[in-house]
């Protein structure tokens, strides 16, 4: 895919060189303007009114941006399009386009691709089971607040490319190609800094099976 | 160990308000887990995490499937026919879940009086 899809104002944009047609944009609640939720419809602006009000902000910016980038790949009006995300599964792509959102603390993350998508972002957080994740995600490995918080990314945005989401069992998800759900995905780390911060997305050409 | 069932609660409320960072007052029985309280999938695993350690609850780490299966029988409106639950109803269950739930569930487990 070409084209270059400037964020709005605060918010930063990534293009992983591994997956090159993936487009992420990641934002902090308090380093944007004060985000239109005019773009929202009556659903997605009630579901963040349910939200504690320490969520509230991070919620409604993340549905936002995610509007606001489908937009921007279709040339369309951010405020009518259609988005469908069944609940605990993969939404349904707009177009051509699959879309991914997540929000931690201040932090949010949207990414949009031409095939399964998935992105986590998580804020810095005390963990309260250090080793116990740490044996699910990383047993090799450093149990460190920081190494597991990126070693979580990585599995909740392949879980959610897949499609599996929380259904998925929890495993270490490398930074190389991982074969899941019958796929071959990347799974990259992204540079966010304050923040961890990952996406998935599939290697349409290598089905598992292929070579 | 045994708890009833408002202890339970106001002890599963203290560890989500701290871990989920928002007020304790804004958990309430009725609330719902991702819904209501934006409880993510990193949120949920704690929280199973953490019944082993707070009440002595044993799930198998990572498997959130197992507990979400336990857990829809807790629900007001059942989910599934009985006969096991596809992936597609546990995604149900889990948007369905609410602390009233959960603290039912632990005092089934604990064999507190309900």
């Amino acid at each position: 895919m070409s084209g270059h899809f400037p964020p709005p104002a605060g918010v930063r944009g990534h293009r992983p060189d591994q997956l090159p047609e993936v487009i992420v944009w990641s934002a902090r609640t308090d380093e944007v303007p004060p985000s239109t939720t005019t773009v929202l419809p009556p659903g997605e602006r009630e579901a963040a009114r349910r939200r504690p009000e320490r969520k509230r902000q991070a919620y409604a910016l993340a549905h936002v941006l995610r509007r606001l980038l489908l937009a921007a790949v279709l040339e369309d009006d951010p405020a009518t399009l259609v988005i469908s995300s069944p609940p605990g599964r993969r939404p349904a792509p707009v177009g051509r386009w699959f879309h991914s959102l997540s929000h931690s603390g201040r932090f949010v993350a949207v990414a949009v691709a031409p095939g399964p998508v998935g992105v986590d972002v998580q804020a810095p957080r005390p963990l309260r089971h250090p080793d116990r994740l740490g044996a699910l995600l990383s047993p090799d490995g450093p149990h460190d607040e920081a190494a597991l918080l990126r070693a979580w990314t990585r599995w909740e945005a392949l879980a959610k490319a897949t499609g599996e989401g929380m259904l998925r069992h929890v495993h270490p998800v490398p930074e190389g190609a991982v074969l899941a759900a019958g796929h071959r995905w990347l799974v990259p780390s992204i540079d966010r800094p304050g923040a961890y911060l990952a996406v998935a997305a599939g290697v349409p050409q290598m089905r598992l099976g292929d070579g | 160990m045994a708890f009833d069932r408002t202890q339970i609660f106001d002890r599963l409320r203290v560890q989500m308000a701290r871990h989920l960072e928002i007020d304790a007052d804004e958990i309430e029985m009725s609330s719902l887990l991702v819904d209501d309280l934006d409880a993510d999938s990193l949120d949920l695993l704690e929280l199973i995490l953490s019944l082993k350690g707070d009440f002595g609850i044993s799930v198998n780490d990572g498997e959130v499937k197992q507990l979400l299966t336990e857990l829809a029988r807790f629900l007001p409106e059942r989910v599934g026919n009985g006969a096991g639950l596809t992936d597609a109803q546990l995604a149900e269950v889990s948007r369905r879940l609410s602390v009233g739930n959960v603290v039912d569930f632990v005092a089934e487990r604990v064999g507190a009086g309900v």
